[in-house]
């Protein structure tokens, strides 16, 4: 078995650390303030909480945190000061271990697969419930009298008293109970085969809630120490379930008896029905309280800054301490941050050079093909033929020192020109207002090239570097990590593993004093971890294709609105939509990439042209963006009108995406700008220098 | 119990020797020589083609039985109900072409009709068109145990649980598997060597390597690509090595023999352990461009 | 409008796989200090200007994202099959079937401990070439696996026999003396030959086919075994052709595919990028090779890529493992010592 590379960032869920790391590793978001997970969740209360979050963050560490085991080591095994201290019990299952798909078809009846999934789930928490009361019972060192005196109680409930009425050991109970989750499963697995539930094997011998409710209430009866302890069933993975098996939760949610209450793990997408099996839908607030961890942390961007940044000088910690050496955090912090190469466009364009040294560069060939082209379909004012083109790139080029960003300057400036030119105007009037405005610039006077500059710098460069195949390492840094992982610990703590473990295996030793994190290490790190978000996307059938195709068809779009000749918006991010206007479908695809993260909904963003209520504005999750080399800046925006979000989130009118994307392609490129120059370009707003 | 004592064989070039014949013999069309070779050669009293919808094929051959339904529980009731299974009926089955859930499923379903024992056909073409990029299934409409395949055992104390996958070049289906059961502590990688090919081995590795995010944490062991024997013994020594396990989910991500692995293994054991076989599913299915026919192996399943 | 999303330059996804061989299969082979795949691509600066320099970097980087090598656990996982695979699974089969097809493992262990107690284990060359360390894993390997595999079940190919000096009376009443050779152990059923590499099969046909002829010559029922991680198709043609072995088989068998540059390569079947070219990457590993080893591709002209934990096989293109004339290898040969 070979070992991984040491890495202090190589853990990235909770579910790979055991419980005395889960505390351990334990950073409560913003701890002394109202919006600490303690305050939130607050264990102490009856209210029952769904806890909602995307998959990394950092729902099952919260959640297993709340649990008996971790109670335990918090305290130190005691369990009088749990009962006395904490007043609750976390009882944490997760889910999947149901297996719950397997209560569907096989030839039997819904309403039989109802009652044996409810029967069954009764039977399978209340198996962890026992064991834990087990233990609690040999920690308060219980004597029999008592358990037996408890067991008798919970047992009178069963429809077969008189065959079991000789138990007194909540082992013997567990045992049980077990027997009847055995036929269960038998009957559930051989049905595959029979196309049906034997009756008998399956009947059921107690009223729902007499275990769940019931162990919690004899206990809490008997015992004085559990007077006043709440009984939390913490769920973890609600998502796994059918929607009619989520309502059987809500249900017992909603109907829950004292001593229990609920907590209820899931991700955003699984969070489908609020609805219970009586018909009534459970109110939020009143009922249960719904905490949404990603919008907690995305709405508090300074918190969660302070958050991760306790993350990683936490993980490096222990690391270090691993080694046997001493640390101070602050000096960790520091000396871990300068490691990280700064981004540097000299480089870049250094590579850009050394790539074309020996042929012209990709945007002049370009260009020299726009001309031509525009010669020959009379686009191209006074160019008949190609004669004048070798100027007009000799302009271009002039002054610029084979520097092909201030090229680029120019040449976005000569494509403004030639969209918007007038009758008479002509490329060497054209060139020469460029050359006149460009020599100013580099004189330091003012200049159009000033705002130039300063406005699409980026997206030009991203330019360059798609054209020539170069990695753009604008996303780089910690603070840039940060900002990018839109709120979620796991991408964050991911990318640094990445960066850690690329920069290692490139040998420049990342962890250690003199070592750094190069450019291409980052850039690799953040491009792989957005691959694996987007691979890692948890949607299947139909609806998981439909996602994928339309997030296609939107970056398409985007990627066509920066890569272009004559882009509108500067890095440009997000976008509006009015909601009022679109069909279900397309809500509903955006709804689905709104709760797997892929949009971010930005409430507080809205359009200053119009501010409908109707209008909403999202932007492509920022730790997606280096997969398209599209801009994390949200400053640029685009107001996208119906017939285009019904094209890309709408399956049904997909086909006609092509036709939007054609033309917008070629109002956004020369020389076919030219032709809708007075064509209806109601979406596009023209830059003023 | 010793896994790898059971009978194994091969023949080059399609020439397999079938002792008497068979009474039945089950291939599922894909189209490729290799299949059709055999389908040809082998000698048995009743062969029959079975077409899976997931191919797309437009079939009128004869011994052809259409499957109604993309589910592995519906898609064979015709098909039983018009055998006559006993239990000492003389079954060979070429897996070359079947699809990896409903093969697990038709076996256990021959089990729990009482039959103990089974030969197996899988033929190893000469070469793949494009092996690098193939991808094998479409997307993946659902994660769940394959139907039948659970055990009368299942615990509630998930903290133990093992996920051992046997994995391949399919890396899509090995990150669904991951999501479908993110809870798991202890994954187990099967990884197939020796590979059928010496490249084969570390293009998988690469596969693997690609979702490793999605993964976590993960320990390897190898075992043959081309033997359920060993397959089947090497997970025995993972559930060993393993005394205080909970529930033990499977899940056949790699070559057939190796499902195959999994499946005598779960047959031995879900009993009297609480073992589950887990897929993630997929409508559809491109079958392997394969060339050629080198080598067919030939398992025999001798079943408690 | 075709990929997903943006791919990669191909120089990173090359360098993306070799960097997951660092972090998996090449794992002992990483060194913290250095990046060694750029060490390695450095020996290429014969190229001239730049351009052709990174053409002839990135077609060779190309080859080693294809190498194979086989690290410690995977060179004893080939051990391990060799025995498991090729030696007993013949022999359980062997004793199920002629006892009823039992499936009694105690009787079956019984009777294999019979057979492997008859069975001795020989290297194929002389003690002191690499293919000792190889014996040395298989051996750790066979006692970890089989727990009653004795350290005697190994001998030297001249432990097979024992020559006597015999002196008896002619009929004319002169002394005569003379050396017989006889088998040593009369009692042994099996004799194999264990191998790392089969080339070309020179080592079988020149070497073993005497002792092999020999053994038979004394007792033509003893079994011989020539068993291999790797052999070309060629080699164990070969060494069967020799029809001297009983058996000859390898894990794994390498066919023409595996030739870096044959016309049935495997490695250029689909071209990843336009900047790869199989001409261009033959004339770049001979221009380099000529100055490594004779012949420029290796030794038997095999051309392939492929190393092993203790040794890289001569027949692998000599830019991987040569160190004349200050190259420096990336999977480093261990010469033989004479």
């Amino acid at each position: 078995m070979k070992n991984e590379l040491e890495n202090p960032f190589s853990v990235t869920k909770a579910t790979e650390f055991s419980d005395v790391e889960i505390n351990e590793y334990w950073v409560s978001f913003n701890a002394k303030d109202d919006k600490s997970f303690e305050t939130i969740l607050n264990p102490t209360e009856f209210l029952p909480k769904y806890l909602i979050g995307g998959k990394g963050s950092g729902k099952t560490h919260i959640l297993r945190y709340f649990s008996f085991p971790l109670q335990k080591i918090r305290n130190e095994e005691n369990i009088q000061t749990i009962l006395s201290d904490d007043k609750y019990i976390g009882f944490y299952s997760v889910l999947h271990g149901l297996n719950s798909s397997r209560f569907e078809g096989k030839n039997v009846s819904q309403a039989e697969w109802e009652s044996v999934f409810e029967y069954y789930f009764e039977l399978y928490i209340s198996d962890n419930l026992l064991r834990t009361v087990q233990e609690i019972f040999s920690l308060l060192q219980l004597d029999s009298e008592k358990e037996k005196e408890i067991i008798q109680n919970i047992i009178k409930a069963f429809g077969n008293y008189e065959e079991i009425k000789t138990a007194s050991k909540i082992s013997d109970l567990i045992e049980f109970l077990a027997g009847l989750r055995r036929k269960i499963n038998s009957q559930v697995n051989n049905a595959a085969f029979t196309r049906k539930l034997e009756y008998d094997e399956v009947k059921i011998l107690f009223s729902p809630g007499d275990l769940l409710f019931g162990i919690p209430k004899n206990i809490s009866a008997c015992i004085e120490q559990f007077k006043d302890v709440k009984f939390i069933y913490i769920f973890d993975e609600y998502e796994k379930l059918f929607e009619w098996q989520k309502k059987f939760v809500n249900t017992l949610v909603w109907d829950k008896k004292q001593p229990v209450t609920f907590w209820i793990g899931a991700r955003r997408y699984g969070y489908t029905t609020r609805d219970t099996k009586v018909g009534e839908v459970m109110k939020s607030g009143s009922e249960f309280q719904e905490v949404n961890l990603d919008e907690i942390i995305r709405s508090n961007e300074e918190l969660y800054k302070q958050f991760a940044e306790k993350l990683y000088v936490n993980r490096l910690i222990k690391y270090y301490e691993s080694k046997g050496l001493k640390v101070n955090p602050d000096e960790i912090k520091r000396s871990f941050c300068d490691r990280f190469e700064p981004y540097n466009e000299a480089k870049i364009l250094e590579e850009i050079i050394q790539k074309n040294k020996k042929k012209e560069f990709k945007h002049l060939k370009a260009l020299r093909k726009k001309l031509s082209d525009g010669a020959k379909s009379g686009q191209a004012l006074d160019l008949h033929d190609d004669s004048k083109i070798d100027k007009i790139v000799e302009a271009i080029t002039l002054n610029t020192d084979n520097n092909p960003l201030e090229q680029k300057y120019k040449l976005f400036y000569l494509y403004q020109l030639w969209y918007s030119a007038k009758k008479g105007d002509t490329f060497k009037s054209f060139t020469d207002l460029i050359n006149h405005e460009f020599s100013r610039f580099q004189n330091g006077e003012y200049s159009k090239f000033k705002d130039i500059v300063e406005k699409r710098k980026k997206d030009l460069i991203a330019q360059l570097t798609k054209e020539n195949n170069v990695k753009n390492t604008e996303y780089s840094g910690i603070a840039e990590f940060i900002r990018i992982s839109e709120g979620n610990a796991r991408s964050f703590i991911l990318i640094l593993k990445k960066a850690v473990e690329f920069a290692k295996i490139r040998g420049e030793k990342p962890l250690d004093d003199g070592g750094r994190i190069s450019l291409d290490s980052q850039y690799l790190a953040v491009y792989e971890t957005a691959r694996w978000f987007y691979e890692d996307i948890e949607l299947v059938g139909e609806t998981g294709k439909n996602m994928y195709s339309s997030l296609k068809r939107l970056t398409d779009y985007f990627i066509l609105e920066r890569f272009c000749d004559k882009p509108v918006e500067t890095t440009l991010s997000c976008f509006y939509l009015k909601t009022d206007r679109l069909t279900k479908n397309s809500l509903d695809c955006i709804d689905i990439m709104k709760m797997h993260s892929v949009l971010i909904e930005d409430t507080e963003g809205r359009n200053p042209k119009n501010s409908g209520r109707t209008e909403k504005m999202f932007q492509i999750n920022k730790v997606l963006a280096p997969l398209w080399n599209l801009p994390t800046v949200e400053r640029g925006s685009k107001s996208l009108q119906s017939e285009v979000v019904e094209a890309i989130f709408n399956p049904d009118y997909s086909s006609k995406f092509d036709q939007h994307y054609k033309k917008r392609k070629s109002e956004l490129n020369a020389p076919d700008f030219v032709k809708l120059e007075n064509g209806n370009l109601s979406n596009t707003t023209e830059l003023k220098f | 119990m010793n896994y790898t004592i059971f009978y194994k064989t091969s023949y080059e070039n399609g020439n397999i020797d079938c002792g008497d014949g068979y009474d039945l013999f089950v291939s599922a069309y894909d189209g490729c020589e290799r299949t059709a070779t055999i389908f040809d050669k082998i000698k048995s009293n009743k062969k029959i083609w079975i077409d899976f919808p997931h191919y797309k094929n437009d079939l009128s051959e004869e011994h052809v039985y259409h499957c109604k339904s993309f589910r592995e529980d519906e898609c064979f009731i015709d098909l039983f109900t018009s055998i006559q299974l006993e239990a000492n009926l003389k079954i060979c089955i070429d897996i070359t072409g079947f699809i990896r859930p409903h093969l697990i499923f038709f076996i256990k379903y021959l089990h729990y009709s009482g039959i103990k024992k089974i030969d197996f056909l899988y033929s190893e073409p000469q070469h793949y068109n494009n092996a690098e990029d193939t991808t094998f299934s479409g997307f993946i409409t659902e994660v769940k145990v394959i139907e039948g395949c659970g055990s009368p055992i299942n615990i509630p104390d998930t903290d133990n649980d093992l996920l051992i996958v046997s994995a391949g070049y399919d890396d899509n289906l090995i990150a669904r598997i991951l999501q479908f059961k993110s809870k798991i502590k202890k994954k187990y990688f099967l990884v197939g060597f020796p590979s059928l090919q010496p490249d084969m081995y570390q293009e998988n590795i690469l596969k693997i390597n690609k979702v490793k995010d999605s993964i976590g944490k993960k320990i390897d062991k190898y075992a043959p690509a081309y033997d359920p024997f060993i397959t089947a013994q090497v997970i025995n020594e993972i559930v060993e090595e393993n005394s205080n396990h909970s529930n033990i989910y499977l899940s056949p991500l790699s070559t057939k023999p190796q499902a195959l692995g999994i499946a005598f293994y779960y047959l031995w054991n879900f009993e009297k352990k609480p073992i589950s076989i887990i897929f993630p599913y997929s409508n559809t299915y491109h079958p392997k461009t394969a060339i050629g026919i080198k080598k067919t192996w030939k398992y025999t399943f001798e079943l408690p | 409008m075709a990929k997903n999303y943006d791919e990669l330059p191909f120089y990173d996804k090359l360098k993306g796989k070799i960097h997951a061989y660092y972090q998996t299969i090449w794992r002992e082979k990483w060194k913290e200090e250095t990046d060694q795949a750029e060490d390695w691509l450095k020996n290429f600066s014969d190229g001239g200007d730049d351009e052709n320099i990174e053409k002839e970097r990135i077609n060779m980087l190309y080859l080693l994202s294809k190498f194979m090598y086989f690290g410690n656990d995977e060179l004893r996982q080939l051990l391990i099959s060799l025995y498991r695979d090729l030696f007993k699974y013949p022999i359980v089969a062997a004793i199920r079937l002629a006892n009823g097809n039992t499936l009694d493992t105690a009787l079956i262990n019984t009777e294999f401990q019979k057979e492997l107690s008859a069975t001795r284990f020989l290297g194929v060359g002389n003690p002191s070439e690499s293919g000792v360390h190889m014996l040395y894993y298989f051996r750790q390997e066979c006692q970890r696996f089989e727990h009653h595999f004795k350290k005697c079940y190994f001998i030297n190919t001249s432990d097979i026999f024992t020559t006597n000096k015999i002196t008896e009376d002619l009929p004319d009443g002169k002394p005569r003396t003379y050396l017989k050779s006889e088998i040593t152990d009369k009692l042994i059923k099996r004799y194999v030959f264990i191998d790392d590499f089969c080339g070309s099969g020179s080592q079988a046909t020149s070497y073993l086919k005497n002792i092999v002829k020999n053994i038979k010559f004394e007792n033509k029922d003893i079994e011989v075994n020539y068993l291999m991680l790797f052999g070309t198709e060629n080699g164990i043609n070969a060494v069967r052709n020799l029809k001297v072995f009983n058996k000859v088989e390898a894990v794994f068998t390498i066919d023409d595919t595996f030739k870096a540059f044959s016309n049935d390569s495997r490695y250029y079947k689909i071209l990843p990028d336009d900047v790869i070219d199989k001409d261009f990457s033959k004339l770049t590993a001979s221009k380099y090779g000529i100055n490594l080893f004779n012949p420029p591709l290796g030794y038997g002209n095999c051309e392939l890529l492929l190393g092993l934990y203790h040794n890289t096989p001569d027949n692998s293109l000599p830019i991987f493992w040569s160190e004349q004339n200050e190259w420096e290898p990336i999977f480093k040969r261990y010469h033989k010592i004479y």
